[in-house]
């Protein structure tokens, strides 16, 4: 476990030594706050739905936003970039697993982000909606806690993705509809509940959902029961993820070892 | 002495799709050698020749088709977790370190890796960072390294968890004169003080002549020589050139080939001519390995 623990530390020394790269998510970050922000305000959000006030939605975006901005830039192309060179096979001879090491960066990475993107965010949003509050702001560490199993996730789901390699040659296109799932379906950019009801269930049920709006929404409408829910279901798609990761992974090694490196 | 690397007809075919559908490629055909604990080995041969593969099964890497390896006693591919403990490898165009980030932090890293403890891995990288000099470099971000300063840091990453046997694939790659000499020295030491053996693929010669004690060399898969570096360069010579300056001024080269002798050749050349000048010089040893390379089987 240390060893897991220390990837994670390496990888936040790693993003204070990027400084540049984490101040470009700042800057768009208050672009899109700044921009959704005004949007509400003018569609007016109870048109819509009425559970979701102006600020709540503004906050419930900010934690999705955090979600996207905070994780490793290009992971699943540096992936690829190793199964299709062959360095992957020389990952293979450290006593650490490939799949954890990219997790832990990953998530080591969110440790640093987070609490910038966060702080900055909410001072802006503090700022735009005259310091008004979302009705579970109180719930704000416990949703903190659970971003940490969404990047988690997130991650697997990435780490699939640059695994695809292997089949797909180029993995952008799985890229492109995970990235565009964990929008639509995850809710990064509306809460889910602005869908039609079989579209909310669905949504809700795929690992997209567990992710984003899940954890995300816990902001305007947090019980202890709704957290479990979002606790157990990140507990599920976690698991199942890892499984499959997991299992590519070892095709992955066959593979190296019966077409070579 | 006792033998680090023992490996008995090791053989790797892999199966490699193609238009017209799947071919078998054997890439290793019956390898075997043994290593002794402490020496240097160039394992050498042309590109395709199934070095890298051969380091793979090497390594546990790859699952071999055919044959058997000890690696200080373990079964790579059976005791694969306890192996990688006690190796280390450096691939010379495959980084280690992060990018970002002073090469210490990727020490204490690869310390944690390989669960040494905090204490001793302090000693242990203190101990390699005096030894290759890196004080004044550990706390630079590795990008801002040359690539000589690099290579010896990626020697040290791979160094912390004191492996027994290290596999060293192309270590002195892109570098100038002067930082191949260091490497070479840093791991003659290596050798020397600590025992270390030393398998490494090098196209450069220096390396073979300065580091290695023995050459392993293998093409289409098989291992065509297996001898001392010396005794290379002296029983696989191509050729020698005589090269003679006259009293009048006038100059003559010949090229022999090995199986002539010089005395006659001198001999015949002079007649009775006044010499000022004569010398009779070896190719370099890349025109023998050349030379070997075209041959199918050497010994």
């Amino acid at each position: 476990m240390k060893k897991y623990i220390r990837i994670m530390l390496t990888a936040a020394s790693d993003q204070i030594f990027r400084i540049k790269s984490l101040l470009a998510r700042l800057f768009l970050l208050i672009i899109m706050l700044f921009v959704f922000n005004l949007f509400w305000n003018i569609i007016g959000s109870e048109k819509i739905d009425s559970n979701i006030s102006a600020v709540n939605f503004i906050w419930y975006l900010l934690l999705g936003a955090v979600l996207q901005f905070g994780r490793p830039e290009g992971l699943h192309r540096q992936i690829e970039g190793e199964v299709r060179s062959g360095d992957i096979a020389y990952r293979m001879m450290r006593p650490v697993s490939f799949i954890g090491y990219k997790c832990c960066e990953s998530l080591g990475t969110f440790c640093v982000r987070l609490p910038i993107l966060l702080f900055v965010g909410a001072a802006l949003i503090t700022f735009l909606t005259d310091g008004a509050l979302p009705d579970q702001i109180q719930a704000l560490p416990i949703i903190i806690v659970l971003l940490f199993g969404s990047m988690f996730l997130l991650s697997l789901g990435t780490v699939f993705v640059g695994l695809s390699a292997l089949y797909l040659q180029d993995s952008l296109p799985l890229f492109w509809l995970v990235q565009k799932g964990e929008y639509i379906l995850g809710g990064l950019f509306f809460p889910l509940t602005f869908y039609p009801d079989e579209l909310f269930r669905f949504a809700l049920a795929t690992p997209f959902g567990s992710a984003g709006y899940n954890v995300t929404s816990l902001i305007y409408r947090y019980t202890p029961e709704q957290a479990i829910t979002a606790t157990l279901s990140l507990g599920f798609w976690i698991s199942i993820m890892l499984g499959i990761d997991y299992l590519l992974f070892f095709i992955l090694k066959r593979k190296v070892s019966v077409n070579g490196g | 002495m006792s033998q680090d690397i023992i490996v008995d007809n090791l053989s790797k075919t892999f199966f490699v799709k193609d238009q017209t559908g799947t071919k078998e490629v054997n890439a290793v055909k019956s390898v075997s050698f043994q290593i002794e604990t402490g020496t240097c080995v160039a394992f050498i041969g042309p590109n395709g020749a199934g070095k890298s593969t051969t380091i793979k099964m090497l390594t546990s890497i790859l699952f071999p088709s055919g044959g058997s390896a000890q690696i200080l006693g373990l079964n790579p591919w059976k005791e694969r977790r306890q192996l990688m403990y006690r190796i280390g490898a450096v691939f010379g165009q495959r980084s280690q370190l992060w990018y970002h980030l002073p090469a210490r932090c990727s020490f204490d890293l690869i310390a944690s890796i390989y669960d040494i403890p905090d204490k001793e891995a302090r000693i242990r990288t203190t101990d390699l960072i005096h030894r290759f000099d890196l004080k004044k470099l550990i706390d630079k971000p590795v990008r801002s390294l040359s690539l000589g300063e690099r290579m010896r840091c990626e020697i040290v990453a791979s160094l912390i968890h004191e492996p027994k046997v290290l596999f060293l694939d192309e270590p002195t790659i892109g570098l100038d004169v002067e930082a191949k000499g260091l490497i070479r020295e840093l791991l003659s030491d290596q050798v020397r003080q600590n025992g270390t053996t030393i398998l490494m693929t090098s196209h450069d010669t220096g390396d073979i002549e300065h580091l290695c004690q023995r050459v392993l060399m293998i093409n289409h898969g098989r291992v065509i020589l297996d001898t001392t570096v010396t005794e290379m360069k002296q029983k696989y010579l191509p050729h020698q050139e005589i090269s003679i300056i006259y009293d009048d001024g006038s100059e003559q080269i010949i090229r022999i080939s090995s199986d002539q002798s010089v005395n006659k050749t001198i001999r015949t050349l002079i007649g009775n001519k006044n010499i000022r000048n004569l010398t009779v010089a070896n190719p370099p040893l890349e025109d023998i390995i050349r030379s070997l390379y075209k041959k199918d089987k050497v010994v």
